[in-house]
């Protein structure tokens, strides 16, 4: 019934079962890639002479990749893997947009939430797509991190983490929240996709760059640098952090840390978290004071470079961060959606990573100047090395490389890394190509309109006459529309709700249909018994703006008129009493050009987003488009 | 650079760095506090007409907005009870105002709510028992309770929430631009510009008056139209009330006159005071003043009267305030009178969800608790209200959802 709209739940069946149907073809096929690949490897070195007894390239003269590369890369796979499958979550195609993305933009400037609104509606259009394609690409990632240990098939990895890290830091994460009010390293600054991003981006960095200490000490500086502006944040006056209560409500940490026990977890965590937020809230001061110097100490530490105290400094800052991914994240994935384990972990990771860069490197005689700084020898080998895929000799052309010879042996050669690494890059396309796909379309996915029971049904019978009044006072009747596809609803004027989503969805459909419009009549009939006057008709054309569409008939009569094509169409007009608006079935008709009823879809509005919106727009234009194909 | 100067560099730029983030994402302290705003009364009100008396107020117990509907209540000639006459096929979830047009004849334009943009206009002539489409006004009508006003010939007059006066001549005539509030600010002098227009009425006589807040202290701002002129004619102020804000809370036609509800001052301090106009508008006599103290005024009942000449025919002047406090005044320099407090929890609405509605022979009070209408009396000399009344009426919860 009109005005009985339904609401699209996070969780409704057929969204997430079309969720995990995407997810299990495309997973099939992320297998089957694995597949050809491991038998394409193993037809090749059959096949390449010699290429059997090796699997990549030689180790020898090549150094172990350092340990705080290794950490880093293998720490950001399983954590993009981690991340990848909580994006498997039933909720989260319908779920992110509005819980997620949109409110980490809360408090953003303008221009912040224009861009996370712009990234929202991409999902909102097409849910399903976008949460698969964001599952796969995340695995994927995550896989070819693991995988790639070295090399430019390592290297690319890492530029992937940065290119995904930074489009979910600033269409996910709103940039971490930097630019909204109450910035704290506790709650995640600068955000945990902006670590991603570093994290990939010290993993694409050349060979040469691990073989001394200046990254570690550039890691750990910058790492010292941010915890001391930390500091000076959570010692802010006007963000709030020293009052345990402010009016006797929980202050700013206080309630941060109440709400997070409130979520959904083992109860023994709830109960640490929520005493934890007690304390906060009965010792404001003390417990931020406590912060402050420890963000200080820790962040002064690492930004001195001195080895004496960077053990130290770095042990405080693993037992700080465990503290406060416990008690203040609460393991970031309890409660609502979660889409990563928060920060904590990965600023650990970047920070332990640097600090084994610098302390495992050969401390040099001197401090080396910048532009004169020789790298060791068997450090720079491997940057000049051939990657695992290509092969040893004079440079060749890409056609010479794609000759079935050279392609044989390229992949023959080719180490069980590179081919997991080859794959975890097609596992990541499997999800960017269906929506890229979907994303060229104008309309939304036909998926929301379906969530919604905007169910289709076919149908074949002539379709009943009328004769009515349209909205400028001409008689228009169902056979004076013969020739064209009429779409044909029934909306009440003075609806406050459905019928005004519903003639929008009509609007779209025309923009939709283009020059095919020609060939389509947009027709409503009266559905209200009360206000059946012309001058309501045109006064809804004029609220929704279809009087400048030139086929659209907003057709009315008397109520005895209106009656018999209710009557003949299976419309249930009522009218509730005590201010209830009119309560009518929300349909559509498409009508072919012989007058035959083709389709009937079911077209209650649901919650009229913008997205559901476009869908039954879509839903509608196919339909219509349909219809004139096979008339 | 020594390593120890590198080290101060790097807690500098840390510092100025967070000082950048901190003022760009911190919340500013130290804002003014601003001055009490204006009062806004509820969109609850009602009438006493020739035929007997109406009310609209709000029901349903829902915390969705759109789910609560306002309800129209008409107690029709002598009758001692109250019926439901909320009229069919529009949501009301916007609000209804009701004008009478004369005898039983009762015209109620709805507000505009969720996607709807434009107020259906509705009339009946048997008191509300049946209501038939009578066009519509092709603004929204404004979220004032006086925003609808019949004329004795039959036309109707409202005020819009662009700050527009439309003026519908008669029944089936298009509605015109009678005025802004721009215009009838600069028709009526500088001193009152901008007027925030709040209510219209029609006076005795057939003249149109407008109301609403005048800039300038001690000024009512109620206009009237009288050849195609607008001229302030609003009453007055003693001189002791004279170097105040003074905004016009509520203005309508009483029988004989035309009553309005000034509120002098703002916050705790303000001051109401009943004002009534003789049959053309042109001139006015106030009440005494009455200090509600922390008590918000919510709505205000007018009288008939049945004289349009002498304080002694004027209508009383009865107002709602929040915590169920009420009172009232008798007419033209009569002090006020407190009436008793209404029971605790009669309203589950604080905002329209009560009213109090002349009715003959004094006053009575309409309360909505959920989907229950409560009527109270108050009988001569009683010092507490009775319920003499219940009503029962199934809100159509969902049905705007």
């Amino acid at each position: 019934m009109s005005g009985m709209g339904s609401t699209l739940q996070l969780t409704n069946p057929t969204v997430v079962a079309a969720f995990r149907s995407a997810l299990i073809h495309q997973g099939i096929v992320a297998l089957l890639i694995f597949f050809l690949l491991a038998m394409a490897w193993v037809s090749a070195r059959e096949w390449v002479p010699g290429s059997r007894t090796s699997s990549g390239p030689p180790a020898e003269g090549r150094p172990a990749e350092p340990r705080g590369r290794q950490l880093i890369r293998i720490g950001f796979g399983v954590l993009w893997i981690l991340d990848g499958l909580l994006q498997a979550q039933p909720a989260m195609p319908l779920g992110l947009a509005a819980n997620v993305t949109e409110p980490s933009a809360d408090g953003a400037p303008g221009w912040v939430r224009g861009l996370v609104d712009f990234a929202a509606r991409g999902w909102t259009y097409h849910p399903v797509n976008a949460a698969a394609a964001a599952v796969w690409i995340q695995i994927g990632i995550g896989i070819w991190l693991v995988t790639a240990a070295r090399g430019p098939w390592s290297r690319l990895g890492g530029l992937a983490s940065v290119g995904w890290g930074l489009v979910v830091w600033i269409f996910g994460e709103a940039f971490g929240g930097i630019f909204a009010p109450g910035l704290s390293w506790l709650f995640g600054a600068p955000g945990a996709a902006l670590l991603y991003a570093v994290a990939g981006a010290l993993i694409a960095l050349p060979d040469r760059a691990w073989a001394g200490p200046r990254l570690g000490r550039a890691v750990l500086g910058g790492t010292g640098l941010f915890l001391t502006g930390m500091a000076l944040l959570q010692a802010w006056p006007g963000n709030g952090f020293w009052s345990g209560t402010v009016d006797g409500k929980p202050g700013s940490l206080a309630s941060m840390v109440q709400g997070m026990a409130q979520a959904s977890q083992p109860r023994f965590l709830s109960s640490l978290v929520n005493a934890v937020g007690t304390f906060a809230a009965g010792h404001g001061f003390a417990v931020n004071l406590v912060l402050v110097v420890a963000l200080a100490a820790i962040g002064l530490a690492l930004a001195s470079g001195r080895r004496a105290v960077l053990r130290p400094a770095i042990g405080l800052l693993l037992v700080l961060c465990a503290a406060v991914w416990v008690v203040v994240q609460d393991l970031g994935v309890f409660g609502g959606l979660g889409t990563d384990p928060n920060s904590m972990i990965p600023f650990a990771l970047v920070a332990v990573g640097g600090y084994l860069a610098l302390a495992e490197a050969p401390a040099p005689a001197e401090e080396p100047g910048p532009a004169k700084a020789p790298a060791p020898a068997e450090a720079r080998a491997p940057a000049e090395a051939p990657g695992p895929i290509t092969p040893a000799g004079p440079r060749l052309g890409w056609r010479d490389r794609l000759r079935p010879g050279r392609l044989a042996a390229l992949i023959g050669n080719a180490s069980p890394r590179t081919l997991g690494a080859i794959g975890a890059l097609g596992m990541a396309i499997i999800g960017v190509i269906p929506l890229a796909a979907a994303s060229a379309s104008a309309s939304a996915s036909p998926i929301l309109a379906q969530a919604l029971d905007g169910s289709s049904a076919p149908l074949d019978f002539k379709a009943p006459a009328f004769t009515l009044t349209n909205q400028h006072g001409q008689t228009v009747s169902l056979a004076s529309l013969r020739g064209k596809v009429v779409l044909l609803t029934f909306l009440d004027p003075v609806c406050t709700s459905d019928c005004p989503l519903i003639a929008q969805e009509f609007r779209q459909a025309d923009h939709l249909l283009g020059g095919r419009s020609r060939q389509v009549e947009l027709v409503a009939v009266v559905t209200n018994p009360v206000y059946t006057q012309s001058e309501y008709t045109a006064a809804f054309d004029r609220q929704e703006h279809m009087s400048t569409l030139p086929n659209w008939q907003y057709l009315t009569g008397s109520v005895a008129q209106l009656e018999k094509v209710w009557r003949q169409y299976g419309i249930a007009a009522q009218t509730l009493p005590a201010g209830g608006m009119i309560g009518h079935n929300d349909i559509a008709y498409v009508i072919d050009r012989s007058g035959q009823t083709r389709t009937e879809l079911n077209f209650d509005p649901g919650p009229g987003t913008s997205s559901t919106q476009a869908s039954f727009a879509g839903e509608l234009s196919t339909a219509a488009q349909q219809t004139l194909g096979s008339s | 650079m020594t390593r120890s100067r590198r080290g101060a560099g790097a807690a500098v730029l840390a510092a100025v760095t967070a000082a950048g983030l901190a003022s760009c994402g911190s919340a500013h302290a130290g804002q003014a506090i601003p001055s009490a705003p204006p009062i806004r009364l509820s969109l609850a009100t009602s009438a006493d007409y020739p035929d007997g008396s109406w009310a609209v107020l709000v029901m349903g117990g829902s915390t969705a907005q759109h789910n609560n509907f306002w309800q129209v209540f008409v107690r029709p000639g002598q009758a001692g009870a109250w019926k439901l006459a909320t009229p069919l096929g529009v949501a009301s979830n916007g609000g209804i105002a009701v004008a009478a047009e004369g005898g039983p004849a009762l015209a109620a334009a709805i507000r505009p709510s969720q996607n709807l943009s434009f107020s259906p206009v509705a009339s009946s002539s048997d008191n509300g028992v049946k209501w038939a489409q009578a066009g519509l006004l092709d603004a929204p009508l404004a979220g004032y309770p006086d925003a609808l006003a019949a004329a004795p010939d039959g036309g109707l007059i409202a005020l819009t929430r662009t700050g527009d006066v439309e003026l519908r001549a008669h029944p089936g005539a298009a509605w015109t631009r009678l005025a802004s509030e721009h215009t009838v600010a600069v028709a009526a002098g500088r001193g009152c510009l901008p007027a925030q227009l709040t209510s219209v009425a029609y006076s005795p006589s057939g003249a149109a008056l407008v109301a609403g807040a005048c800039p300038r202290e001690g000024q009512a701002g109620i206009f009237r139209l009288a050849g195609g002129h607008w001229s302030r004619t609003g009453p007055v102020l003693p001189a002791a009330l004279a170097r105040r804000d003074v905004e016009v809370l509520q203005m309508a036609r009483a029988g004989r006159t035309v009553a309005a509800l000034l509120a002098v001052g703002r916050g705790p301090a303000a001051r109401l005071l009943g004002a009534w106009s003789n049959q053309d508008g042109t001139s006015w006599s106030l009440s005494q003043p009455y200090q509600a103290g922390p008590a918000r005024p919510l709505s205000a009942a007018f009288g008939r009267s049945t004289s349009g000449t002498g304080s002694s025919g004027r209508g009383s002047l009865g107002v709602l305030l929040s915590g169920g406090r009420a009172a009232s005044v008798s007419g033209p320099g009569a002090p006020w009178r407190s009436l008793p407090v209404l029971p605790a929890g009669a309203s589950s609405r604080p905002d329209g969800g009560a009213t109090l509605a002349a009715v003959p022979g004094g006053f009575e009070a309409l309360t909505a608790r959920g989907s229950q209408l409560s009527v109270w009396a108050l009988s001569s000399g009683s010092s507490a209200w009775d319920r003499s009344q219940v009503i029962n009426v199934a809100i159509p919860y969902g049905s705007s959802s």
